[in-house]
């Protein structure tokens, strides 16, 4: 952009690093106010060069700019976001967040995302090192191939639907580790959901080679200023620069679908300012695009215990007006289980537990458009319940197509535990689980040529600890207008708070740990 | 046995009100007292023997006050014009005080007029504050009746962007009935602060509200308290608002009954039984995305946990002498506690103490016991603390021996050395950085949190009071306190290897205390009084003041970095000294008594050392890149470096 070029101070600078001979050039200029979320500072990649490394910064306490690279194709190389060390691309290797290949010639771009901008004029200073021989070393990638079904057996698959890899700035865990924690856990998979790369799908086949007992899933956590959502199953990278080069919400969740990605709005309501940007989903939501949401937000002893209940009444309340979203839970661990502080949870805290008829990446995806989902809030040792329906009626999805359903509902784990019957929003029923294992059956009924929704939970004393997804009802199929329910009510979480552990939640709040989107 | 030092050293008639440094509240003063310190310099409460504030109960008239401080840390709740001192228990205390493991202080009242009513107004930089005291001639009725704003957090708004509203009230009603008294005592406190972190808006508010009802007759002493404590806080995101109410109601009725056998020997019977209720209110309220077609609505959950009842009950017997060279107390408490959800604990605590006069000079004295209290936050906190007895209780083997010589009138001396056996201790708080899992704890966890230690340690002071109008006081401490429990072990590169048993510094260990208090009242109505405290810094042992670090590796970027020392190898923070003053004048107009008095705290500049700031030299991009960082260190202090004046005038009538 022209004006924004007009903005930029020209430094230049010519330096001798070692052996390898390299030119510096730095670029330090304003922050446009206008032209959105994201701008963009070319520089001209000149011939010979065979390993770029960009360093950048803020300037700033107050502010923080995310960084990425674009090259003179206009291909995707990477985004850092917040990575505090340099970027550096090669033909055979790439520091992490970054893509190695190929150095065009021309014009790149970096590509800078406005994280926040509190004290103005904001500035940036990025240095840009061409060098003529690599200083990296050929890395162990492969594109991404989906592997063969680790299980062929139709059961319920436990696993942890967000995680993030070194390859995201804020995290540090590579995924042999990921892997490890995952499986000592006793999860069946894990969802390696970085922000806004496509880095860490390299890492994967080789390392699903080395983990055979780990279904290791490709995610993205597409990560705007204003709402994150992950992509399960999405391997290929999809532009997140929402207003920038045409590229829309609706475009990208168009392009997640077409690679058959399930699109899963993040902790819609973990609402903490800078602690945490853009976390609260604020974003329009697309029903038809979108397929579920995280009600589990991060374990319960860590931080669900103040945003669960919160996640669950906004997927009801997006239920009532009959939008279709299957419930699942994400840790969004960053460290792969270890050193982890007060808020920040474990892989498999929560854990999702997806029906599906084989463990593979196709069949967990299956599960998630059906709804058939489980959600233990706290881990994997939380009891469990699911719902099946008696009465043989055809399936679409999440929605049984009838008027009235028998409903099973099969506890284990569960004894001395209390089922919870949630029609609509609303709690219908509670009944002490008294053996393990464990039935109670339920007649669903909706008005005719109405929709309802039916799920189950289960909670140990006050706290609650396992949640299903709904199992939709609806004359036809696709399902009719929603009925007009309760608000997603106060009776919704009727004694479902621990005391203490909701109250020191809040207080928990003042030493969250500062998150970068 | 209640023998102790202060008593001594500070409840002499007008000592504690011209001591520096209190920011004119008696209740301060128990930062003199030998063995006690501050957590941070100009914080209360104090901690006793090396251990949590929370180990030491705060009584003021028999009753057992839930919120001594404001926001817990700051001043104290009851008036100025309402105290004379504070007094400390021996370590093993009376078999009457029960449920915390350390020394307990007793609020000395100051003694109301006889005849007559009485007002004081005081106005100071910290707040504003009326009592009213006097007695109805024809029913004899003692009324006490005091409120207070304080002032200070207004000034507080504009400097520090934190918005506070502080403020306490009391009654106290005393109405002689045939042989016996009836006395109603009726207390609160409020703290309403309001401040913005990264943006979202925080609102607090705390408020402790106590009635008491006693009768006394005779040696018969039966009373009923009824309280309501609360903390709300509610947080304003751009999206969702939440807000949580936690509020325990309590009601306790004791009885006590203390006949004198014969003319030397007491005894003491009684007990109390309390029952609690505690709810956790919670709502949210989320504001739902655009969708198409919908009108703009919210998603909202609330919820009520009513937990309860809780149950604790105490019963005690003590027999003492209390005449003669050889005096001596025995006695005997067992405690039970019902926590919500969770099985009943009961503990047994004998008690011992003695003093024996050796001559007209010296006096020994000695206490020896066994103490129990519920897993303890730091210091009290309502509902959580209620809440944390599922986490079991912890016992400590207490004693002390004291001499005492006293030479002369003027001069006193004394030497005590203490030593508390923790068998089980469970000290949390909230400045940890395991705070949130603490709160949930699993049986795993509590056994990991759960430690035993040992604080020992002892103390020299010294008394002068050659005139009614100069005193001089002077100590020494030596507090040493350490912990055995369950600690990480951290690698090169800051990450956590293990964990490994290991016997660590605490919080309140190594801490030499030196200081010195005077004070002079000239005959013109002007007086001038100095304290000096000298104290060596606390372990780095993290938390309150932080955690040594040393050089490691990033194991990303491979450049150096601060990785965390483990618990067991933390040094210590540098030694500090605080210099006070305070100056006054009186005037007495009639029989009106007007004083003017400036008492400052931290003359002296310096700021409580809280540990080292680690950071990393400023570097180039480029040197960054390459790994040539620079780490570096400096001091970290306490915020209240600055001295704080309290300027004020009081009025008394």
């Amino acid at each position: 952009m022209p004006h924004r070029l007009a903005r930029l101070t020209l430094l230049f600078g010519t330096l001798v690093v070692g052996a390898a001979q390299a030119q510096t050039t730095v670029l330090e200029g304003e922050v446009p106010e206008d032209g959105g979320a994201f701008f963009t500072v070319p520089f001209t990649v000149a011939r010979g060069t065979v390993e770029l490394a960009v360093r950048h910064d803020d300037l700033s306490s107050a502010n923080i700019l995310d960084w990425g690279l674009i090259d003179a194709r206009g291909t995707f190389r990477g985004w850092g976001g917040g990575n505090g060390e340099q970027a550096v691309i090669g033909r055979l290797a790439a520091s992490r967040s970054y893509l190695p290949g190929t150095l065009p010639t021309g014009q790149w771009q970096v590509l800078v995302g406005k994280a926040q901008l509190a004290s103005r004029p904001a500035r940036y200073r990025v240095e840009i090192e061409a060098r003529s021989s690599p200083t990296l070393s050929a890395q162990d990638r492969a594109s991404y191939t989906a592997a063969a079904p680790l299980e062929a057996t139709a059961r319920w698959y436990a696993g942890d639907l967000h995680v993030h890899s070194l390859e995201s700035g804020d995290a540090r865990p590579g995924l042999d580790e990921i892997a490890t924690f995952t499986r000592a856990r006793g999860l069946d998979f894990v969802a390696v959901s970085d922000h806004n790369t496509s880095s860490h799908y390299d890492f994967i086949s080789p390392t699903q080679a080395r983990h055979p007992k780990v279904l290791l899933v490709p995610s993205v956590e597409f990560t705007t200023y204003a709402g994150h959502l992950n992509a399960f199953g999405a391997s290929e990278f999809v532009p997140f620069w929402l207003g920038r080069d045409g590229v829309t919400l609706t475009s990208a969740l168009q392009a997640f679908d077409q690679q058959g990605a399930i699109a899963t709005i993040n902790h819609p309501t973990l609402d903490l300012g800078s602690f945490c940007i853009g976390c609260a989903w604020q974003q329009p939501v697309y029903p038809s695009l979108m397929r579920a949401i995280e009600i589990g937000v991060g374990g319960w002893d860590e931080t669900g215990a103040l945003f669960d209940e919160s996640a669950i009444a906004y997927w009801e309340a997006l239920a009532d007006q009959g939008v279709h979203l299957t419930a699942v839970g994400g840790s969004d661990d960053h460290r792969a289980g270890v050193g982890l502080n007060q808020t920040q949870s474990p892989i498999g805290s929560p854990t999702t537990l997806l029906y599906a008829t084989e463990l593979s990446v196709a069949g967990l995806t299956r599960a998630l458009r059906e709804g058939r989902a489980v959600v233990k809030l706290r881990g994997p040792d939380d009891p469990f319940v699911s719902l099946s329906s008696l009465t043989p009626l055809p399936r679409a999805g999440d929605t049984l197509v009838g008027t009235s359903a028998q409903v099973l509902a099969h506890v284990t784990g569960g004894e001395g535990a209390t089922l919870e019957w949630v029609e609509n929003g609303v709690v219908v029923d509670e009944v002490q689980v008294t053996s393990d294992p464990f039935t109670h059956e339920r007649t669903f009924t909706v008005p005719d040529g109405r929709s309802g929704r039916l799920r189950a939970a289960l909670r140990i004393g006050a706290s609650p600890r396992t949640v299903t997804s709904h199992l939709w009802l609806a004359p036809d199929s696709p399902p009719g207008p929603p009925i007009t329910a309760a608000k997603p009510s106060a009776k919704g979480c009727q004694g479902c708070t621990s005391a203490d552990a909701t109250l020191v939640a809040l207080l928990s709040l003042l030493v969250l740990t500062r998150r970068r989107a | 046995m209640t023998a102790a030092l202060l008593a001594m050293l500070l409840s002499q008639a007008g000592v504690p009100r011209d001591a520096a440094g209190t920011w004119a509240d008696p209740a301060r003063t128990a930062f003199l007292v030998p063995g006690s310190r501050a957590i941070l310099s100009g914080f209360s409460p104090a901690s006793f023997d090396g251990l949590q504030p929370a180990a030491s109960a705060v009584r003021f008239d028999g009753v057992l006050l839930r919120l001594p401080a404001h926001g817990f840390l700051g001043p104290t709740t009851l008036p100025a014009s309402w105290l004379d001192g504070v007094q400390v228990s021996q370590a093993a205390g009376s078999a009457e005080d029960g449920r915390t493991l350390g020394r307990s202080l007793t609020l000395l009242p100051r003694a109301s007029p006889r005849e007559g009513w009485h007002g004081s107004v005081r106005l100071d930089v910290l707040s504003t504050g009326l009592s009213l005291s006097g007695v109805v001639p024809e029913t004899k009725t003692q009324v006490l009746a005091a409120a207070r704003f304080f002032t200070a957090p207004a000034l507080g708004a504009s400097l520090f962007k934190v918005r506070a509203l502080l403020g306490d009230w009391q009654l106290r009603v005393a109405q002689p009935l045939g042989d016996g008294e009836l006395r109603v005592l009726a207390l609160g406190a409020a703290n309403d602060v309001a401040l913005t972190v990264s943006g979202i808006p925080l609102t607090a508010r705390i408020v402790s509200q106590l009635v008491d009802a006693r009768w006394t007759q005779g040696a018969l002493e039966v009373g009923l308290t009824g309280s309501h404590d609360s903390i709300a806080l509610a947080i304003r995101g751009a999206q969702t608002r939440n807000d949580v109410i936690g509020g325990e109601q309590a009601l306790t009725a004791r009885a006590a009954w203390r006949p004198m056998v014969t003319s030397e020997l007491q005894l003491s019977v009684g007990g109390d039984a309390s029952l609690r209720r505690l709810v956790v209110s919670r709502a949210t309220q989320s504001a739902l995305p655009p969708l198409p077609g919908v009108d703009p609505t919210l998603a909202s959950t609330s919820s009520r946990s009513e937990l309860g009842p809780a149950f604790t009950g105490g019963v005690f017997f003590e027999a003492s002498d209390r005449a003669g060279p050889f005096r001596w107390s025995a006695g005997l408490r067992g405690d039970l506690w019902k926590p919500v959800d969770a099985q009943a604990m009961a503990s047994l605590d004998p008690r011992i103490g003695f003093e024996r006069d050796l001559g007209d000079a010296w006096t020994l004295l000695a206490s020896a016991g066994l103490r129990h209290q519920p897993a303890s936050w730091l210091v009290p906190v309502p509902v959580l603390d209620t809440a944390s007895w599922r986490f079991g209780l912890q016992q400590a083997v207490v004693g002390d021996v004291t001499a005492r010589f006293r030479p002369t009138t003027a001069h006193h001396l004394e030497a005590r050395g203490f030593g508390t056996s923790l068998r089980r201790s469970v000290e949390l708080s909230p400045f940890d950085d395991t705070f949130l899992p603490q709160v949930n704890l699993s049986a795993e966890d509590v056994a990991r949190r759960t430690g035993t230690g040992f604080a020992g340690g002892g103390s020299i002071a010294w008394a002068f009071t050659p005139t009614t109008t100069l005193w001089v006081r002077a100590s020494y401490s030596l507090v040493s306190s350490w912990r055995t429990l369950s600690i990480t072990r951290f690698g090169g590169d800051g990450l956590p290897r293990g964990e490994a048993q290991a016997t660590v510094p605490w919080a309140f260990d190594q801490t030499h205390l030196l200081q010195g208090a005077t004070g002079w009242r000239f005959g013109n109505g002007w007086s001038l009084g100095a304290t000096v405290t000298v104290q060596s810094g606390a372990p780095l042992i993290g938390g309150l003041y932080g955690q040594g670090q040393r050089e490691g590796v990033d194991a990303i970027t491979r450049a150096p970095r601060w990785v965390p020392l483990d618990r067991d190898l933390v040094g210590n923070a540098s030694p500090w000294l605080r210099v006070d003053g305070r100056v006054s004048k009186v005037w007495r107009p009639g029989a009106l008594e007007l004083e003017a008095y400036l008492d400052v705290q931290n003359l002296s500049l310096w700021a409580q050392p809280t540990g080292t700031s680690y950071g990393v030299a400023p570097a180039t991009l480029a040197e960054q890149a390459r790994g040539d960082v620079t780490l570096t260190t400096r001091p970290a202090s306490s915020p209240l470096g600055f001295p704080i004046p309290v300027l004020g005038l009081e009025a008394r009538l």
